[in-house]
């Protein structure tokens, strides 16, 4: 028998694919420099502008590769196909904590996203290890907690000033021009070790994604599930910290994904790349289309993703 | 050699009871069906046997030592289970098969050793045709000659199934029973649970009767198939007769209208 090939020329073909994007990506923006123009002259300025685009277009794509792996691996360990990493309630308590952040007009309002988040990460795990990991309760409880939450955020927003409930929605949409750039170095190293420690567990994924009987007849305990549910949790707390909530990249680029090939081995480093470059497209289109405004990369990804699912999802059925 | 010892058992869900076995032991060998009505408590047995559920009380030993002190990892090389998938996915047969051997190589890559394992697996449940195959577009009785492969490419000693042949014709039935009867003559355990009596009654060594949560019989198909254990265990009218060509007793139920009708 041959081995399982990773499909290496499909992962090649979608990388060539994104460094074209990323290219293209580079060259669009409110002023007009383009990559090209960076080749050719030597302005000074011309580079800092691409050196700024640069630093957004790794944001966005190292945004979007961590929510995609984190989809994947919820999408396996709650075995429902509208697992997403939303779904335990981390935007919610994210959500919350920048809304504290912004009203209380604190400058740490990513430390206070990321501690929202984490919290709420913290309690669901609590919730679930009583559950023994029983996906529905903890969809179930990340449902509820994220009602009580958010309505939290509206009640703060009662008693807010218009202009900080405007950042705060600006916020909440996942404004990349309001990323935390300075930290990015962070970002990404902690959203690297995370994908590889995931990639490094993906037959256990495989496994997991046929249900909690067949992992444990085939010797998986709940300690390998309750590393996958935080290493999945802490990446998408830390893309919320990085850029707030940007919705629908981890819900589809799994799925649209898997429709290729299931195995995690795929799975995983193709949904990374093709989320990446998602986010990429999406920020791209948000920050050009009504010059010199910007459009919150969530909106495009929301509109955008939405009607690109509906489309596979009338074409493709029976792959899903 | 005793495989399965099981004493004082009892087990259910969210504290009730469902099922209580004072003593019941399997052998290195045994080719077991497991019967009775619904709801009785047959997959609450299976599912100990899996580990996938804890008895409330009582130990299980297996090869006299409490399977509670075997790590799951290690008790995977021993026992697999073929149990209804909960989500059918879209991998192809092959890849499938492979998750198999997960508890001889979790996280080291597959060796030419596991490869020959997946391969044997493949052939022995005649699935060659359709290894390129997505399990999704697979019908019940190729899903389950797949799922029965990837059992035994965990390659096992006992193999758990839960009903492995409902909902499939009498060829594709006989086709699966015969797979498990080849392995269960080349030395595995099998302890399946079975809807058909009669199936149970030709393939297997042994039959175990549960009703009501408790053993009602157990011994051999020709102990224990007779009309007042069938009868009494799923409170039906049935006839019993000897199949003239094996020679194992097979089970005909009456119909309450011809019941009717003759009295």
């Amino acid at each position: 028998m041959k081995k399982f090939s990773i499909n290496i020329g499909a992962i090649l073909a979608v990388c060539a694919a994104c460094v074209f994007i990323m290219a293209i990506a580079l060259s669009i923006g409110a002023s007009h420099v383009t990559l090209l123009s960076l080749i050719s002259g030597t302005s000074s300025v011309a580079t800092q502008i691409i050196m700024l685009r640069l630093l957004r277009v790794f944001m966005a794509f190292v945004v979007g590769a961590a929510l995609a792996v984190s989809g994947c691996i919820f999408q396996a360990l709650l075995k429902n196909p509208l697992a997403e990493p939303y779904t335990l309630g981390v935007s919610g308590g994210a959500a919350f904590g920048a809304s504290i952040a912004i009203i209380t007009a604190s400058s740490a309002v990513s430390v206070y996203a990321f501690l929202g988040g984490v919290l709420t990460v913290i309690i669901i795990f609590f919730i679930a290890r009583t559950m023994q990991f029983h996906p529905t309760a903890i969809i179930l409880a990340g449902i509820s907690l994220g009602f009580v939450l958010s309505s939290s955020v509206l009640l703060i927003f009662a008693f807010a000033k218009p202009d900080t409930i405007h950042k705060t929605l600006m916020w909440l949409s996942g404004d990349l021009s309001m990323a935390q750039y300075e930290h990015i170095t962070l970002y990404a190293t902690s959203i690297l070790v995370l994908t590889a420690i995931a990639l490094f567990f993906h037959r256990h994924l495989d496994i997991i994604s046929f249900g909690t009987g067949f992992a444990t007849t085939h010797g998986i305990g709940t300690v390998h599930i309750a590393t996958l549910f935080w290493i999945a949790s802490l990446a998408t707390s830390i893309t919320v910290a990085a850029t707030g909530i940007i919705g629908f990249v981890g819900l589809i680029v799994p799925h649209a994904v898997r429709t290729i090939k299931a195995n995690h081995a795929f799975l995983l480093p193709v949904s990374a790349i093709a989320g990446g470059t998602t986010l990429v497209v999406a920020d791209t289109i948000g920050r050009s289309i009504v010059m010199p405004y910007e459009i919150p990369s969530g909106i495009i990804t929301g509109f955008f993703g939405g009607i690109f699912f509906l489309i596979l999802l009338l074409t493709r059925k029976d792959a899903l | 050699m005793t495989l399965f010892e099981c004493t004082n058992i009892s087990a259910g869900y969210n504290k009730i009871s469902v099922l209580d076995i004072v003593h019941c032991t399997i052998n290195t060998g045994d080719f077991v069906g497991i019967i009775g009505p619904n709801g009785a408590g047959k997959s609450t047995l299976l599912k100990l046997l899996a580990r996938i559920l804890s008895p409330l009380s009582g130990t299980i030993a297996y090869k006299q030592n409490d399977i509670t002190a075997i790590p799951h990892s290690v008790y995977a090389t021993q026992v697999s289970s073929v149990m209804d998938i909960e989500r059918v996915l879209p991998y192809t047969v092959e890849s499938f098969v492979a998750l198999g051997r997960f508890p001889h190589a979790a996280i080291t890559s597959l060796t030419p050793h596991d490869y020959k394992a997946i391969d044997e697996a493949i052939q022995y449940c005649n699935i060659e045709h359709i290894k390129q195959k997505k399990l999704t577009r697979l019908s019940s009785g190729e899903l389950q000659r797949v799922n029965i492969a990837r059992a035994l490419a965990q390659s096992t000693e006992c193999v758990l199934l839960d009903e492995p042949v409902s909902h499939l014709d009498i060829y594709h039935a006989y086709a699966i029973m015969d797979i498990l009867k080849k392995l269960n003559e080349s030395g595995s355990t099998i302890i399946t649970i079975l809807h058909d009596i009669n199936i149970a009654s030709e393939y297997c060594s042994r039959i175990i009767g549960i009703k009501a949560g408790n053993i009602f019989f157990d011994g051999t198909p020709e102990e224990c198939i007779t009309y007042q254990n069938i009868e009494a265990l799923f409170d039906c009218v049935c006839l019993v007769y000897t199949n003239p060509i094996s020679g194992k007793p097979y089970v005909y139920p009456v119909p309450e209208h011809v019941k009717k009708s003759r009295l």
